[in-house]
C-alpha cells in the first residue's frame, strides 16, 4: 500500500491488533475524538474530502473494516462460523471500542456510511457507553432492508443476495474482473451515473483493495453476516425494543441513494426516536458527491453540545 | 495424540507453593542449575524443543509464570503489583530456592525475558548468566516510539486496555485469539509449526476467564508498575551485573532497530547476543539455532 497516494498527508498510521482482526487506522486533527466509518465497496479513504474541514474540530481517527483495504480479519469457513460472526457489525463494533480505546478514547462519536454505518448503530446499540453522537450516512437498518420486497429495491440491492451466496460463487465471479464489479457498483450508485465524483487518487485505493481476492472474500463474508447473524441480531434488539439512546442523525441521498427508494427518517424512528434526519442533493456516495452539503449537515449535529 | 509429558522425557512434574501461590515447573536433567522462562500466550510448553536436548548439560526447571499454564492465579483485584514481573521474578526466585538452587542461569523468552530481566536486576547475586530472547526492554520500547519507531502496534497495548474489554473479546473466541498470536509473529505465519499437544495447552489456558484476566493483568502491569521500575533503575544507572546474550529473531520487532546490542548496552556489564533466522517464536521455530547460540554461552564458566 506504500505506493499508493496519501489522501491524508500528515496523519499517523496504526496498525493495531486485536481478537479476530488488524486494523490499519489513520488518525489526525484536533479536538474531541470522532470515529469515520466507510462502506463498500471501499476503503477509509472515501472521507477524504471531508476529512480537511472535521479535522479542525476533532480528532479522527479513520480505519478501514476488518477485511477491508489494510485491515485483515479473521479467516472463517461456511462450517465452523455459519452465522458469518467473524464479519459480523458486531464483532466489527468491538473492534472499533478496542481501537478507540487503544488510542486513548473511551468515549467517541461516530460518522459512519454504508457498512461502516452498519457498525455505527451497531456500535449505539452493543456500547451505549462508550458512543456519544452517532451519524449514518445512506442506510436503513439491515433489518428493514430484508423487509422491504418492492422490486425495485431488490433489483437495486441486487449485491446483497449475490454477495451472501456461498463462497466460493460470488468470489469467483468478482475475481475475473474485479474493477469491473467495483467501478460498475461505484458508477451505479451516483447521481451522475458515473465515476466522475472519485478522485482519481481515491480510485487508486478502491482499485489496489478490490484486486486482492482477501479483501473481495471478506467483503462477501461482510454481506453474507448481513444475510445471517447481523439480520439477527438487529431482529433480538427490535424484539427487546431496545433503542438508540446517543444524539443521533441520519442523512442520504435523495438521487439514486436511499432517499430515492425509502422513506428513511420514518425507517429509523422505530429505532431511535429522537433522530433527526435530512435529504441531501446526491448519490449514494455523499462524502465524495457531494462533500460541503455532507458537513453542513455533519458538522452542526457533531458539534452540538 | 501424545501428552505434554511425553514432549518432555525423563522430566518430572513439581509443585512448590512460595509466596501463597503455587507454582508449577517441569523439571528434569543433570548440571548446574538452568531455569526456563516462557511468554505469551504460551506455557512451559514452549520449550519441548529446547528442553530436553538442554538437559544434558542443566538441570533445566521451566515453570509456568503465576497466571499461566499450571500455576497458581491469584486474583489481582485491582493490585497493580499482582502481575508485575518484580512479582513473578520474586515467585521464580522463591521456586528455585524451594528446589534448593541459590545461584542458577535463566533463559527467557518473551513475557519470561522480561521476568528474567526483572529478576537479575532485582537479585543479581543469583543469576549467573542471563539469555534473553526476542524482547526489547519496556522503557526503551515507549522511548523508541517516541523517536518514531513502530514495533508495530503489537497486542500489548490492547491487552493492557482496562477491564473487561480485552478478556470479553478474548474468551470469545480463545482458538482464534492464540492462533492468531502465531500468524501474526512466526516466519511461517502460521500456526501450524507449533506441536498441537503444546498448542492445546496454550488454547486450554487462555479457555479460562481467570487466566485471560491474569495474562491481560500481566500487560497492565508493564505498561504501570514495570515500566516505573525500569525507569527508575535507568535513572540510578543500576544494571545486569551476570553476562548476557540477546538473541533476536530474523522476523521480529528488533530488527527495526539498526543496532538491537546498542539499546541493550546500558543496562548490561557483559552483553553479547546475535539475530536468529526465525519468527517472535524462536523456541519453537528455530530451536537448533538457539541452542547453537545459547549452550556456549551458558556453559562459559564450565570451560
Amino acid at each position: 500500500m506504500a505506493d499508493l497516494p496519501d489522501l491524508f498527508p500528515g496523519f499517523a498510521r496504526h496498525v493495531v491488533d486485536v481478537p479476530g482482526a488488524e486494523i490499519f487506522a489513520r488518525s489526525g486533527g484536533n479536538g474531541p475524538p470522532l470515529l469515520l466509518l466507510h462502506g463498500y465497496p471501499q476503503t477509509h479513504v472515501c472521507w477524504h474530502k471531508v476529512v480537511p474541514e472535521l479535522a479542525r474540530h476533532f480528532t479522527l481517527v479513520i480505519p478501514d473494516l476488518r477485511g477491508y483495504g489494510a485491515s485483515r480479519g479473521t479467516e472463517a469457513t461456511e462450517e465452523v462460523d455459519p452465522q458469518h460472526l467473524a464479519y459480523s457489525k458486531r464483532a466489527m463494533a468491538a473492534d472499533f471500542v478496542a481501537l478507540m480505546r487503544v488510542l486513548g478514547h473511551e468515549r467517541f462519536a461516530v460518522a459512519s456510511h454504508d457498512r461502516g454505518a452498519r457498525v455505527g448503530y451497531r456500535l449505539a446499540l452493543d456500547h451505549p457507553d462508550s458512543i456519544s453522537r452517532l451519524a449514518v450516512l445512506d442506510i436503513v437498518t439491515t433489518l428493514d432492508a430484508w423487509a422491504d420486497t418492492r422490486k425495485e429495491t431488490v433489483i437495486g440491492r441486487f449485491h446483497w443476495s449475490f454477495l451472501a451466496r456461498p463462497a466460493p460463487f460470488p468470489e469467483t465471479l468478482i475475481g475475473h474482473d474485479p474493477v469491473y464489479f467495483l467501478e460498475y457498483l461505484l458508477a451505479q450508485w451516483t447521481a451522475s451515473g458515473d465515476l466522475s465524483a472519485f478522485d482519481p487518487a481515491a480510485m487508486a485505493h478502491y482499485r489496489a483493495a478490490f484486486r486482492k481476492p482477501e479483501v473481495v472474500h471478506a467483503s462477501c463474508e461482510d454481506y453474507r453476516a448481513g444475510a445471517t447473524s447481523d439480520v439477527a441480531f438487529d431482529a433480538a434488539d427490535k424484539a427487546a425494543g431496545r433503542h438508540i439512546a446517543c444524539p443521533m442523525l441520519a442523512i442520504w441521498g435523495v438521487d439514486r441513494g436511499q432517499g430515492a427508494i425509502n422513506t428513511p427518517l420514518k425507517a429509523w424512528e422505530a429505532w431511535c426516536p429522537h433522530i433527526r434526519g435530512a435529504g441531501v442533493e446526491s448519490g449514494h456516495f455523499l462524502p465524495e458527491e457531494q462533500p460541503a452539503a455532507t458537513l453542513s449537515h455533519l458538522l452542526p449535529f457533531l458539534l452540538a453540545t | 495424540m501424545s501428552t505434554l509429558g511425553e514432549l518432555f522425557p525423563g522430566f518430572s512434574e513439581e509443585r512448590r507453593t512460595v509466596r501463597g501461590v503455587e507454582i508449577f515447573a517441569r523439571v528434569g536433567g543433570r548440571g548446574p542449575p538452568l531455569l526456563m522462562l516462557h511468554g505469551y500466550p504460551e506455557t512451559h510448553a514452549c520449550w519441548y524443543r529446547v528442553a530436553p536436548a538442554l538437559a544434558s548439560h542443566f538441570t533445566v526447571v521451566a515453570p509456568d509464570l503465576r497466571g499461566y499454564g499450571r500455576s497458581g492465579c491469584p486474583s489481582a483485584d485491582g493490585n497493580l503489583r499482582a502481575y508485575s514481573k518484580r512479582t513473578m521474578a520474586l515467585d521464580m526466585a522463591a521456586v528455585m530456592t524451594a528446589m534448593g538452587f541459590e545461584r542458577f542461569s535463566v533463559m527467557g523468552h518473551d513475557r519470561g525475558a522480561r521476568v528474567g530481566f526483572r529478576l537479575a536486576l532485582d537479585a543479581p547475586k543469583r543469576v549467573e548468566r542471563l539469555v534473553l530472547i526476542d524482547i526489547i526492554a519496556t522503557s526503551d520500547i515507549a522511548r523508541l516510539r517516541t523517536e518514531g519507531y513502530k514495533f508495530g502496534m503489537l497486542h500489548g497495548v490492547f491487552l493492557s486496555q482496562p477491564a473487561p474489554l480485552p478478556e470479553s473479546l478474548i474468551i470469545q473466541d480463545p482458538r482464534d485469539w492464540v492462533e492468531s498470536r502465531f500468524r501474526r509473529a512466526t516466519l511461517a505465519r502460521s500456526p501450524d509449526v507449533i506441536h498441537p499437544v503444546a498448542m492445546a495447552d496454550y488454547v486450554e489456558m487462555l479457555s479460562q476467564a481467570d487466566r485471560v484476566h491474569a495474562t491481560c493483568e500481566d500487560y497492565r502491569a508493564e505498561h504501570g508498575v514495570d515500566l516505573a521500575l525500569d525507569l527508575d533503575d535507568r535513572e540510578a544507572g543500576r544494571r545486569i551485573v551476570c553476562p548476557v546474550d540477546l538473541l533476536w529473531a530474523s522476523g521480529g520487532s528488533l530488527v527495526e532497530i539498526a543496532d538491537p546490542l546498542a539499546v541493550w548496552e546500558p543496562w548490561c556489564a557483559e552483553l553479547v547476543g546475535a539475530e536468529i533466522e526465525s519468527g517472535h517464536f524462536i523456541p519453537e521455530e528455530n530451536p537448533t539455532a538457539l541452542i547453537e547460540h545459547a549452550l556456549p554461552f551458558l556453559l562459559a564458566n564450565e570451560a
